[in-house]
């Protein structure tokens, strides 16, 4: 076989291969330069590619997440104002005009004008406790259409249907009447199940339960049929009271802030997003005390004007007067304590998270850039060294052609 | 030895011919350096000397010189195993770059690296617009948002599955309207060009161009399937001379996957391919136009349709195909007998005509000479009776004259004696005639030979005994009688044969009454019969030659199972009974586990599997209704032994060979989703699918029931009216039916239904497999004892019953039944006579579906529902709608699932669900381009590979074959000067003999 054989043909071939990569590579980098990008389809790197729509991914979503996170932030301070709010007014009220006042001793004009400041003060209360961001309620917990707070007409206070002063606890006796009121169990003559026997199915020893067992002891009772569960749960206003509670402390609204939103048993992992839920009856007060006051300002501030509204007031009164007024101040306290410490370390914490975040998006950033676009620096330095190569391949070709044997002969 | 004087003038024109001739190639070459596949032609000088062998009476110091050059031929430089190599590589640069090119197209449509508007973005785009709802759930604008984005995702995807699908088609349109046709047409033009050069070399013209016409088009061939091209050279005629005749086989694989040949193109005839309407059948004729088929699909199990081919109807065939060998033969004996008896009765008639001939000749001699002889006697009698009276008048009397006279005429009479009985004396009786030697010459002696025995001699001709019972006549009568029975029976066995041979083939009652099963009932067989000479007579017999159909993969000729022309030769593995010398046995086809292996009558041995044409073994399934056995179908939808089978050649190329089979795997290929390992564009089209039903079937869950399992209600147990479907198949729901393995529709006993009966939904709890299940969630194949799907009957407006206790009839209940809207409970049994009963009155709640058949939902039919469009359904915010608006849950649930790493599972033939992926929608939706941008790199990779190496070899082609400027510039010197130096030579010379003729003996003048 000839081998070395050089012929025309071939070194034509050679050189036109040559210079088509020559060709090929020169517009490669030309392109790398005119679109600043190191890869325009995933087959010129797929690695590279793979890794910049992850980071693209990341990059979309950690955008998402900071307006999450904004979002949350913009909710919180005008939680946390309203509730500022509330607490200067309430301030106010207990140091400069309860102060003015000069107790129940005071005449009973003076008492009905003064219930008027106090009723003024309520309904301010109630305007920046329906306080609302974007058009959503902000104190409603996860209900953002309906009003959480209202006054009822003869003036008491509800957090979404349930009064606020609602004992947040049934007693033995209660449950026993829930029982044989709303479904007519007694031990004589036994019904099916005899009432003790649904009592203690549900109360144990207890002398009382707390709203957040009762629905699952009443679902877990084994005397009581499904339908009976169901009318008791249903139709019990008592119980019905109770689950509202459970059901009002149990509500989230999760937004998903970059940390990875899961669920586990069809349920949001608590952990894996930020509850932008604010319950309102957390930060005001439920409930009552051990002496019947209720533990909500707004509806001690009730019980006040109902107080001064009083034309006689008996010794007891006047004492009630001391303790709600006293209530009022460790309210307040309450309020500012824990409600507004709670909301402040869940704004310091959106705030880091949302620099986190910037930072992240910024890191995100870098990264694409570097990944996906080209050094321009370099990238015409190779586009240059290409059409160096390119010309000089031409220059050969000229001078492929010029010659042969067949020139120089005789 | 003397030479003469001009002898050198010879040899000087010899070298200027030759120079010329080689400076007329180098014009050749020069003239042709650019056309593309031209080899370079060279001249083949030769020394020339005219002497021949030793010469007895030469002298010892002679010295022989040469006589100058010759032009032995016009050669090609041209290195065959280069061409080999450099087709070996084209094939696998036509496999890629073919590929590739697919590949491209699809990466116009699925790479995203550079689009803003895309799958990804918008999976993206959704996932924010969710975020952006969840803390308005309660806003409607929000929703319309959400459902914006995801209308613009449906759209992205009917998109994508679109331009796949038209590109697809559109490359399909090419294949089968230029590319096959292309082929053939290289095909045709090879074996046209492999006629001419024939003709031209029977010419004596080498026809070198044509060569090079030929090694383009094969250059070009071999891009689109693996070939090798082999030449041969024939001798024509009585003439050494040979003509060259070259073959094109494609490079395949037999059944088993081993290397296996087809002959393209056989000199000058060439095969031609088609292909079906969705490319999935290439099938391809032979050389003579016929089509192929396949063995297996040749051969028939028994009855034609049940069971698989076995040894025994292997023996069965073998046996047949001995019984036809057999019978051939007898027919030719037969034929020989019938002959001889022919002869034998012509030659008994000719004799007895003889016979009789000479008995008539006989006959009128004796009368004849009976008549001379009488009247001798009675001459004699009358001496003697004059004798006696004159002694008796006088006893002295001299009478010896007269006893003179007596004495002449009783020798006369003894003379005639001898010539009557062959003796001296007359037989005394006929008891003495009839005894005369048979074999004496006289002429009773004859009769009695031809006639038998004298029964009155006094009658001319005489009475001979009757009916005869000896004599020459009665015996060739007798044999002539004889040997026309042995006709007969010859005749009759020879009808009796041909008649056999027709029974054995197509089958029916033999002679002996043998039913038999004709050869006919076992294979697919084509029967021509020959008419063939007997040898040793001047007749001819006309016998099978039987060809399996359609199987002629080699070389047009077909398997041939028997030839009468070829009696001679024994068949494969033949036995004969020496006693008889009849065959009694054969191994032509044998079967060995799941392969046949036939061999035919010339000893080819075609070795496949008892499988149809894309080489899935018999298989049959049992039917359920008649219990028989039927056949199943291949993968082409045809059933496994069908006649009108061919060939698919798809299945038998070799794998990443040529252009068609790279086409062909893109069209039929579909990686994971059908166990191949290619990615073509169904691939990425059930990618999408899958996808589309990942997605559709996360968020469908989502609005309509629970984790659980059961649909969602308002605070009083109703069904939501809005929670329906969010994502369906143009606009609409597809409901899932009841149907077989098959998908045909079935009634809820599993009998099929009624053409144009209403399907019947799916109302029964099953696994993912699509198994039904019982109540407590065991698989089970008794409908009887399935489970209702709550879900499916709530969509129904059946609510399922909790506490035992009676219906609005007072018809007992318990947990588990269902009631109607009514109040009353549901009673169906779905064994009952008439399953479909019910049926008619279950109309599903508006909006709602029993259950969605996600298989029906495609890319290309993916939309969000009318319903959700038009508002009747909506976003489903959370899955407690005793709360208050505001709750969003649900939306929680569904911005979740974007991170969820979910499994990707497609439906498989029969039914089950197999896994391909497990990730995001977003990962899923990358691995896909990922992997499109994977196979696209190493498909590049490999086609810049082969394309070095095809260049390098073509480099090196060249560097034997190509035309060199500088070398045919040297070569023009080179021959130049010696044409001049032997223009030279001749002047040389004349000088020489100008001094010889005008100079020499001249001296002194």
């Amino acid at each position: 076989m000839a081998i070395g054989r050089v012929t025309t043909n071939a070194m034509i071939r050679r050189y036109t291969t040559n210079l088509n990569n020559a060709l090929g590579d020169l517009d490669a980098k030309r392109n790398i330069v005119a679109t600043h990008r190191n890869f325009n389809t995933i087959a010129e790197d797929p690695s590279s590619a793979m890794k910049s729509f992850k980071l693209r991914s990341n990059f979309w979503r950690a955008n998402v997440h900071q307006e999450n996170v904004k979002d949350a932030r913009a909710k919180f301070e005008e939680v946390t104002s309203n509730v500022l709010n509330c607490s200067s007014m309430a301030r106010q009220f207990i140091e400069v005009t309860l102060q003015g006042f000069s107790g129940p001793t005071s005449s009973y004009e003076s008492r009905l004008s003064f219930q008027q400041e106090v009723i003024n003060l309520q309904d301010s209360f109630l305007q920046q406790m329906n306080g609302k961001y974007n058009e959503n309620f902000i104190f409603g917990g996860a209900s953002t259409k309906d009003l959480p707070f209202t006054k009822a007409e003869d003036g008491t206070i509800l957090y979404r249907g349930l009064p606020v002063d609602t004992p947040t606890s049934m007693t033995r006796d209660e449950v026993s009447q829930a029982l044989s009121g709303t479904l007519g169990l007694s031990d004589n003559p036994a019904t099916t199940p005899p009432l003790s026997t649904a009592l203690n199915d549900i109360m144990g020893t207890d002398t009382s339960i707390s709203f957040s067992k009762i629905k699952s002891a009443i679902e877990n009772s084994a005397s009581l049929s499904s339908s009976q569960k169901e009318t008791l749960m249903k139709d019990n206003e008592n119980v019905k009271n109770q689950l509202l509670y459970n059901a009002y402390f149990n509500e989230h609204s999760y937004r998903d802030i970059g940390f990875g939103m899961k669920e586990k048993n069809n349920e949001i992992v608590s952990t894996s997003a930020f509850d932008t839920a604010v319950n309102g009856l957390e930060i005001f007060g439920y409930g009552v005390d051990e002496e019947g006051l209720p533990n909500n300002i707004v509806a001690l501030a009730g019980e006040l004007a109902d107080l001064l509204g009083k034309e006689n007031l008996s010794d007891a009164d006047i004492e009630k007067y001391d303790k709600i007024t006293n209530k009022m101040k460790s309210s307040l306290n309450d309020m500012i304590d824990n409600g507004l410490a709670a909301l402040g370390t869940k704004a310091a914490f959106l705030e880091n998270t949302d620099d986190q975040l910037t930072k992240t998006t910024q890191t995100l950033n870098e990264q694409i850039s570097a990944l996906d676009f080209c050094d321009p620096a370099e990238a015409i330095t190779n586009l240059m060294w290409s059409q160096y190569a390119y010309n000089a391949t031409l220059k050969v070709g000229n001078s492929l052609l010029s010659n042969s044997f067949i020139d120089f002969m005789n | 030895m003397i030479r003469s004087s001009f002898a050198g003038f010879t040899t000087a024109k010899l070298g200027m011919s030759a120079s010329q001739s080689a400076l007329n190639v180098i014009g050749q070459n020069i003239s042709n350096i650019n056309v593309q596949g031209y080899t370079r032609q060279r001249v083949d000088l030769a020394s020339f000397n005219g002497t021949t062998g030793p010469r007895q009476w030469g002298n010892v110091n002679d010295t022989f010189i040469g006589n100058g050059v010759v032009v032995n031929k016009i050669e090609q430089v041209r290195d065959p195993y280069l061409d080999l190599r450099f087709r070996t590589e084209m094939t696998s640069v036509g496999y890629f770059d073919e590929t590739l090119g697919c590949l491209n197209e699809l990466q116009s449509v699925l790479d995203e690296v550079n689009k803003t508007g895309s799958i990804h973005n918008q999976l993206e785009a959704v996932l924010e617009a969710l975020n952006e709802f969840n803390p308005q759930a309660a806003n409607n604008e929000f929703q319309n948002m959400v459902k914006t984005e995801m209308q613009l995702l449906t759209q992205y995807f009917n998109n994508y599955s679109n331009r796949i699908q038209q590109a697809k088609e559109d490359n399909m349109k090419e294949f089968k309207e230029q590319t096959v046709p292309a082929v053939n047409e290289l095909l045709k033009q090879i074996s046209d060009l492999n006629k001419s050069i024939r003709e031209n070399e029977i010419m004596g013209n080498p026809a070198l161009e044509l060569r090079d016409q030929r090694n383009n088009l094969l250059d070009e061939l071999s891009g689109y399937v693996k070939i090798e091209v082999t030449y041969e050279e024939k001798n024509i005629g009585l003439s050494s001379n040979t003509v060259e005749e070259c073959t094109v086989k494609l490079i395949g694989t037999d059944g088993n996957g081993n290397p296996y040949k087809y002959t393209l193109v056989d000199n000058d005839k060439a095969v031609s391919f088609s292909v079906n309407d969705d490319c999935s059948q290439l099938t391809m004729t032979d050389i003579n136009g016929n089509p192929i088929a396949d063995i297996g699909s040749a051969l028939k199990p028994a009855n034609g349709v049940v069971g698989t081919f076995t040894q025994a109807e292997a023996d069965a065939i073998n046996n047949l195909i001995v019984s036809i060998k057999n019978l051939s033969i007898e027919v030719q004996n037969q034929m020989k007998e019938i002959t001889k008896y022919n002869q034998e009765i012509s030659s008994y008639l000719a004799k007895i005509n003889s016979l009789n001939s000479r008995g008539n000749t006989l006959h009128s001699e004796l009368r004849d000479t009976l008549k001379l002889a009488n009247s001798n006697q009675n001459a004699i009698d009358d001496l003697n009776t004059r004798i006696n009276e004159i002694l008796t008048e006088d006893p002295t009397a001299d009478v010896s004259a007269l006893r003179e006279e007596l004495a002449k005429k009783e020798n006369v009479q003894k003379i005639y004696n001898q010539k009557l009985y062959g003796q001296d004396t007359k037989p005394a009786n006929l008891g003495e005639l009839n005894a005369l030697d048979p074999n004496g010459d006289g002429i009773y002696n004859k009769l009695i030979k031809i006639y038998g025995p004298i029964t009155d001699d006094t009658t001319q001709p005489p009475t001979y005994q009757t009916p005869a019972q000896t004599g020459d006549l009665f015996t060739a009568k007798q044999n002539l009688e004889q040997a026309q029975q042995n006709l007969e029976t010859a005749k009759t066995a020879y009808s009796n044969a041909i008649n056999d041979l027709r029974v054995y083939i197509d089958g029916g009652t033999d002679s002996n009454g043998v039913v038999v099963d004709g050869l006919s009932n076992y294979a697919n067989i084509t029967v021509e019969y020959n008419t063939i000479p007997v040898d040793g007579t001047n007749y001819f017999i006309s016998l099978p030659t039987i060809t399996l159909t359609g199987t002629s993969a080699r070389d047009g000729e077909g398997i041939r199972l028997f030839d009468g022309e070829l009696l001679g030769k024994p068949l494969p593995g033949e036995t004969t009974d020496p006693a008889t010398g009849k065959v009694t046995g054969c191994n032509m086809i044998q079967v060995n586990g799941g392969e046949v292996t036939i061999t035919d009558i010339r000893g080819v041995e075609y070795t496949e599997q008892i499988a149809n044409i894309d080489g899935t073994p018999y298989q049959y399934d049992i039917d359920p209704a008649t219990g028989t056995a039927v056949i199943k179908t291949d993968i082409d939808g045809n059933p496994i032994v069908d006649a009108g089978d061919q060939r698919n050649m798809y299945h038998y190329m070799q794998e990443d060979s040529g252009r068609l089979k790279a086409d062909l795997d893109m069209f039929n290929r579909s990686g994971e989703f059908n166990s191949s390992d290619d990615r073509g564009y169904d691939y990425y089209i059930n990618m999408l699918d899958t996808m589309v039903r990942q997605i559709a079937k996360v968020f469908n869950s989502a609005n309509i029931m629970d984790a659980d399992g059961n649909i969602l209600v308002d605070a009083d147990g109703n069904p939501l009216s809005y929670a329906n479907a969010l994502f369906g198949a143009n606009g609409e729901v597809p409901a899932k039916y009841m149907t077989d393995a098959n998908g045909n529709y079935i009634d809820y006993a599993g009998n099929p239904l009624a053409d144009g009966a209403e399907p019947l939904y799916d109302i029964f709890k099953r696994n993912e497999n699509g198994e039904l299940l019982d109540a407590n969630g065991n698989v089970t194949t008794d409908i009887a004892d399935a489970a209702f799907d709550p879900a499916a009957m709530a969509a129904l407006g059946f609510k399922q019953v909790k506490e035992t206790g009676t219906d609005n009839n007072g018809t007992p209940i318990q947990p588990g039944d269902f009631l109607d809207e009514n109040g009353n409970k549901i009673d169906f049994d779905q064994t009952s006579a008439n399953p479909t009963d019910p049926q008619p009155d279950w109309e599903p709640l508006e909006g709602k579906v029993p259950k969605i058949d996600y298989d029906k939902i495609t890319a290309e039919n993916f939309t969000i529902t009318t319903d959700w469009a038009e508002g009747f359904t909506n976003l489903v915010q959370t899955h407690d709608p005793s709360q208050t608006a505001g709750y969003n849950d649900n939306i929680n649930h569904l911005i979740s699932q974007f991170s969820e790493k979910l499994d990707y599972t497609f439906t498989t033939a029969d039914g089950t669900q197999k896994k391909i992926f497990n990730g995001t929608f977003v990962e899923f939706f990358d691995n896909v381009s990922n992997q499109l941008g994977l196979d696209i790199r190493s498909s590049t990779v490999l086609t810049t590979n082969y394309i070095t190496v095809a260049n390098d070899i073509a480099n090196s082609r060249d560097s034997v074959s190509g035309v060199s400027m500088d070398e045919e510039g040297i070569s023009i010197l080179q021959y130049q000067k010696s044409y001049n130096a032997a223009a030279r030579l001749m002047t040389a010379l004349d000088e020489a003999l100008e001094t010889v003729i005008n100079n020499m003996g001249l001296v002194g003048r």
